[in-house]
C-alpha cells in the first residue's frame, strides 16, 4: 500500500524557473514510491519504468553532472524541453520575452550545476483531496505501473532534498 | 519558414512549433495542449512538413525519427525567432548573482597568492571547486532603491571532508560580481577546531567568525572592530587613510570592497578583515597532510 508522501526528481534548473519565472508553481510529475525495488512484489508500483522512477532519475542525473557527461540523454532532453516551455509560455503570454530569453540561453549554457538533481517529497493527501493529482493514462505511460502529475503544485506543499 | 505556419506571426508560430516538440516527447504534458484555434490540424500537417524535411517515413516513430523531428522543429524556430545572445540575455542574471556560479569566470587578487605563497595552486584549485560546485551561497546584489550603493558580493562555502576529521574544513570564499566574472578577494579554511561556525546564520556570519580569529582590530570612523561590515568612506579621504590599525609583530592582509561614487565623491567600503596572516599560515601548516606525515 502506498505511502503518504509522493517523490518527485527534478533539475535544480526546474525548480529556479518555477520560483523564479511562474510565480512558485510547480508542474511535477511524480510517484507514490522512491525506488520501485522497494514496492511490493507484483504490485502496480512495482511496474513503474525505472525512467519514471524518481531514484532512478535522481541518480542517473547526479551522475551524469557529477561526470560532466556532455552527451547525457536526460539532460539534452532536459534542455530541449526547457528552451520548448519558454517559447510556448511566451507565446502565451506566460512570461516575457526577455525571460524566455534567458531561459533559452540558459538552457544552452554550459553550466552543470543547473542540472544538478533535486527531489521533492510532497505529502500526497492535501493534493489528492483536492482533486490535483492526476493520474496519466495507460497508453501515455513508459511502463505499466501507475504514473501521477501535479499540474499546479505549490512551493510551500512540499520539501526539497538535495543530497551531496 | 513552414507553409502551415505562414498565416502566424513569428511568436505565435514559435509557440505553435513549441507545443508541437513537446507533444513528441511527451503526449501527457499540459504545456503541449493546442493554444489556438485549430491548431491540432496545423500541428499533423507541420509534423508531415517536417518529416519530409527531414526524411523521415510517414510511420516511422522510432527514437531516432522522433529526435530529428524534434531537431528539425528546433531549427525552425531558431529561423523564426533568431539566435539568443547569451551574453544581454543572462547580463541581469549575473548582476544580481543568480546566474550559475559555474558560469562566471574566476579571478584572484593578487593579495591572495601573497598571503598563500607556496599553498597558491592547491588553494586556487579548492576555491574553484567551491564556487563552482558550492554547498551554500549568498549573494547581495545592489538595487534601484539603494541608487547603487550596496556592493555585488557573493559568497560561497564548501565542505571538504577529510579521513582525520580534524582536517575537514569548510573554505569560504567571498568575491565581487563584475559583469561574468568572480574576483575573488578572500578565500579561507575554516577548520571546526579553530573557528566555530556551528551556529553561523548565514555566510557573512561564518567571515566575521573567522574575522573574530584571525582578524586584528580594525578603527574606521571611530568604530573599533575584528570585522566592519559595511562603512562609509569621508569626503575627500583616501579609503587607506580611512582606517586604523595596529600592524604587530605580523603580517597582515586587509581585504575590502570599495566602491566610490564619481557624480557625489561619497564611498563605501563592505565586508572589511584584517586577517593576521602569520597566525592563518600557522593553521594551514598544522593541519596540512604533510604536517600530519
Amino acid at each position: 500500500m502506498p505511502g503518504p508522501l509522493l517523490y518527485s526528481a527534478n533539475p535544480w534548473f526546474a525548480h529556479d524557473i518555477s520560483t523564479r519565472y511562474l510565480s512558485g508553481r510547480y508542474f511535477v510529475w511524480c510517484s507514490e514510491y522512491f525506488d520501485s525495488a522497494t514496492a511490493p512484489a507484483g504490485s502496480a508500483s512495482a511496474a513503474i519504468a525505472p525512467s519514471s522512477m524518481p531514484a532512478g532519475i535522481y541518480s542517473r542525473l547526479k551522475a551524469d553532472v557529477d561526470g560532466e557527461d556532455k552527451h547525457s540523454s536526460l539532460i539534452k532532453g532536459y534542455k530541449r524541453t526547457f528552451r520548448n516551455l519558454a517559447r510556448t509560455w511566451h507565446a502565451n503570454g506566460r512570461i516575457t520575452e526577455e525571460q524566455s530569453s534567458e531561459i533559452v540561453a540558459l538552457a544552452a549554457s554550459n553550466s552543470w550545476k543547473m542540472w544538478r538533481p533535486m527531489l521533492y517529497v510532497i505529502p500526497r493527501y492535501p493534493i489528492e483531496a483536492a482533486g490535483r493529482l492526476l493520474s496519466v493514462p495507460h497508453r501515455n505511460r513508459a511502463a505499466l505501473g501507475p504514473e501521477l502529475q501535479i499540474a499546479d503544485l505549490h512551493r510551500d506543499e512540499f520539501d526539497i532534498i538535495e543530497i551531496r | 519558414m513552414i507553409e502551415a505556419l505562414s498565416n502566424f506571426d513569428k511568436v505565435t508560430a514559435a509557440g505553435i512549433l513549441a507545443r508541437a516538440a513537446l507533444a513528441l516527447a511527451h503526449s501527457t504534458n499540459p504545456a503541449a495542449a493546442p493554444a489556438v484555434a485549430d491548431e491540432l490540424s496545423v500541428r499533423r500537417v507541420v509534423i508531415q512538413q517536417v518529416r519530409k524535411q527531414a526524411g523521415v517515413a510517414p510511420d516511422d516513430n522510432s527514437e531516432d525519427a522522433l529526435q530529428r523531428i524534434e531537431e528539425r522543429l528546433d531549427s525552425e524556430t531558431d529561423s523564426l525567432l533568431g539566435e539568443v545572445n547569451d551574453v544581454a540575455a543572462l547580463d541581469k542574471r549575473a548582476l544580481d548573482g543568480t546566474l550559475p556560479s559555474d558560469l562566471y569566470s574566476v579571478e584572484l587578487v593578487p593579495n591572495i597568492a601573497d598571503a598563500l605563497g607556496h599553498r597558491f595552486q592547491q588553494e586556487r584549485t579548492l576555491i574553484e571547486k567551491t564556487i563552482k560546485a558550492s554547498d551554500r551561497e549568498q549573494h547581495v546584489a545592489p538595487t534601484e532603491e539603494n541608487n547603487g550603493e550596496v556592493f555585488a558580493i557573493s559568497l560561497f562555502s564548501k565542505y571538504f571532508p577529510d579521513k582525520f576529521p580534524g582536517r575537514s574544513f569548510t573554505m569560504l570564499v567571498v568575491a565581487e560580481r563584475r559583469g561574468f566574472q568572480l574576483v575573488v578577494h578572500q578565500a579561507w579554511r575554516l577548520y571546526p577546531n579553530e573557528v566555530d561556525i556551528s551556529e553561523a546564520t548565514d555566510l557573512v556570519d561564518m567571515l566575521r567568525r573567522f574575522a573574530k580569529v584571525y582578524g586584528v582590530e580594525i578603527e574606521h570612523q571611530g568604530v573599533k572592530s575584528k570585522f566592519i561590515f559595511r562603512g562609509e568612506v569621508p569626503l575627500g579621504a583616501t579609503v587607506a587613510e580611512s582606517y586604523k590599525f595596529r600592524l604587530r609583530h605580523s603580517k597582515i592582509t586587509l581585504s575590502h570592497f570599495y566602491k566610490r561614487d564619481p557624480a557625489t565623491g561619497r564611498g563605501w567600503v563592505a565586508l572589511v578583515v584584517g586577517a593576521d596572516i602569520n597566525q592563518y599560515r600557522k593553521t594551514l601548516s598544522a593541519y596540512s597532510s604533510e604536517a600530519a606525515a
